[in-house]
């Protein structure tokens, strides 16, 4: 907490009682008046005021806003850069004006069906190709994903559709053989803290997708791209997925208010999982129009041409008919809030 | 990014490098300095690296944006305290610092409100000193570590960052502790055992130094490195060296176990651990 902020009708008694409040946390206050507003600046070692603390400033009278400068991630904030920034992959910008749309099956299962999907979504207007070959599965029992082979089809779709892929690491041992067919690396929720990972895929030059963790707050979030870049790695992007609550009616909450959030607190670019966010497939359209009105910089949407038979997540995959439906009702919502899909 | 002024306290072969790589990328429009010896800052200003010889620290940082911290690390904190009056609200304050650790915390204490301290560790040193050695290029190519902290602020993080990218370094961050625990590891104990095998050879039979082949210079070229600077280095980071000495005898240890018992798979194993481990960091 560095800067108060109290508005043009604060009184001075108002204002004595920020700065003796101040005082009494060893702090020193630097008032300076414009016409518009009042501004206090709290100077001393204000890392130790608790956040606590800083809601009671907040609450005071004539207080319009409390911002706190001293952020535990300084490369991921807004201070550190105020442009946003754009990831170019293949050509193609993630965090401009223009929404690229990653779609695909949850996991590869096969190359026919595999490249079916591919040049159906492709066909839609979706950019990248989404595909898992090392699958995070809640069961061990569960399909587990193709590994190598999932990723040869993964590059052979591209191959054939042009469109670059993303897909998901697990353990740092994969490094080699997934760099050597991604465009993009997906570190998914479960993963989101596992440091070494993070580390692993900070030293890569390849862009990364970061999953928000299932019951992550945003500052943990954000604490785990400053890891990834922190190695030098900058071309990170924040993939909103859905968090824990108490709610069932939905696979997961997806937190659309950290949208707006992660614009105002960093510069990378944010992207909705509206597909895991609520896990059911009538639910997908609606949120991933609302991503967008949110401020969303792309989607990522699940997409399956049987999923009756997917091996993963079927009950949340489009089917081609309905991403393509999908995709031109999406280009006027962007329209409205100055986008391009 | 550009930094008008540039102080300089500390004018040896990083600090001089670095006013050449500046002044090259056209980053700053003068750069003052200071340093122990007259003569050396003189000497500095007609080769054209510093335009101004400053009398004390303070008076060369007035007005400076840009603060270098390139003495030996143990004199950073009275450089500072001579210099903080002067500083200018905005200025930014690096090193070239070998150790961070508490030395990061400590200068980040002594900031001025409005002057920002961020910790930088080029890994550029050389067993050469000196502004004759000095060159533009010297960052080029070369690591550089940067060590934010809870405190530090963003944009003038940045900046450093920004900085030394645009000398042609590859930047990285890392916490002070973390870094120093890496660095002793990497550099600080190398830099020890150099200096121990020379003065171990030299120990055995002084003339036996003239026998040596490439090998020798490979491991030793290092304990021709400064000894001020080295001295300030081992005592700042003496925590951290004390415990990777250990370390290292403990492999001492089971190779002259190996030896005394002569089992050539033993040793054999242990050549290739390192012959691998080795191989992943590329060539010289």
């Amino acid at each position: 907490m560095d800067i108060i902020v109290l508005g043009a009708e604060a009184t001075e008694e108002e204002i004595r009682h920020i700065v003796k409040k101040l005082e009494s946390r060893g702090l020193q206050a630097h008032i300076s008046k414009g016409t518009e507003r009042t501004i206090i600046g709290a100077i001393g070692d204000t890392s130790k005021v608790t956040e606590e603390e800083e809601d009671s400033f907040r609450a005071a009278p004539g207080v319009e806003n409390v911002v706190r400068i001293v952020k535990p991630y300084k490369l991921a904030s807004r201070e550190f850069q105020k442009e946003n920034t754009v990831i170019t992959v293949r050509g193609i910008p993630i965090g401009g004006k223009k929404i690229p749309v990653m779609a695909g099956p949850c996991a590869v299962e096969n190359r026919t069906v595999l490249t079916n999907i591919a040049e159906k979504v492709k066909a839609a207007g979706a950019t990248f190709l989404r595909g898992g070959a090392f699958k995070p599965r809640t069961s061990p029992y569960a399909f587990q994903g193709l590994g190598e082979e999932g990723l040869q089809y993964l590059a052979e779709a591209r191959e054939k559709t042009g469109l670059p892929i993303i897909t998901e690491i697990m353990d740092p041992r994969d490094m080699d053989v997934i760099n050597k067919y991604t465009d993009i690396i997906q570190i998914g929720a479960r993963n989101m803290q596992n440091f070494r990972l993070l580390l692993e895929v900070g030293s890569s030059d390849k862009p990364v997708l970061l999953k928000r963790g299932l019951s992550s707050t945003i500052k943990e979030w954000l604490m785990s791209a400053e890891y990834i870049m922190s190695r030098g790695n900058h071309n990170v992007m924040l993939c909103e997925r859905g968090i824990r609550t108490f709610e069932t009616a939905t696979r997961n909450t997806l937190d659309l208010s950290a949208v707006p959030v992660l614009k105002e607190l960093t510069h990378l670019p944010v992207v909705v999982d509206p597909s895991h966010g609520v896990g059911k497939r009538s639910l997908v359209a609606p949120m991933a129009k609302a991503a967008i009105a949110a401020g969303a910089d792309a989607l990522i949407i699940e997409v399956h041409t049987n999923p009756e038979e997917a091996m993963s997540d079927g009950d949340q995959s489009l089917k081609p008919e309905q991403f393509a439906q999908l995709m031109k009702e999406l280009k006027s919502v962007a329209a409205a809030v100055g986008r391009e899909i | 990014m550009t930094f008008p002024k540039t102080a300089i306290l500390g004018v040896g072969l990083l600090g001089a490098s670095f006013s050449l790589a500046i002044k090259k990328k056209k980053l700053c429009s003068h750069v003052t300095g200071f340093g122990r010896s007259r003569e050396n800052l003189e000497r500095a200003k007609s080769m054209g690296i510093l335009d101004i010889v400053s009398p004390d620290p303070a008076s060369a940082c007035r007005d400076a944006d840009l603060v270098l911290l390139a003495a030996p690390a143990g004199s950073f904190i009275e450089l500072i305290k001579q210099a903080c009056p002067a500083f200018k609200k905005g200025a930014i304050v690096t090193d070239v610092g070998s150790v961070k650790g508490d030395l990061v915390h400590e200068l980040e204490e002594l900031m001025p409100p409005g002057v920002h301290f961020i910790g930088s560790h080029p890994i550029a040193g050389s067993d050469r000193s000196g502004i004759d050695s000095a060159h533009a290029d010297l960052f080029r190519d070369a690591l550089c570590i940067v060590t934010p902290t809870e405190r530090s602020d963003p944009p003038a993080l940045k900046n450093v960052m920004d900085l030394w990218a645009s000398l042609g370094s590859k930047v990285l961050a890392m916490g002070p502790a973390q870094h120093d625990r890496v660095y002793a590891a990497v550099s600080h104990l190398p830099h020890l055992i150099a200096y121990a095998m020379v003065n171990t050879v030299s120990d055995i039979d002084k003339s036996y130094l003239s026998y040596c082949g490439q090998g020798f210079r490979d491991m030793t070229r290092i304990a021709s490195s400064s000894p001020d600077i080295w001295t300030d280095i081992a005592l700042l980071n003496r925590q951290n060296l004390m415990e990777m000495i250990a370390l290292f005898r403990e492999n001492l240890n089971r190779m002259e176990e190996h030896l005394r018992t002569a089992e050539a798979d033993a040793l054999r194993q242990e050549f290739i651990r390192a012959n691998t481990a080795r191989g992943d960091i590329g060539q010289d």
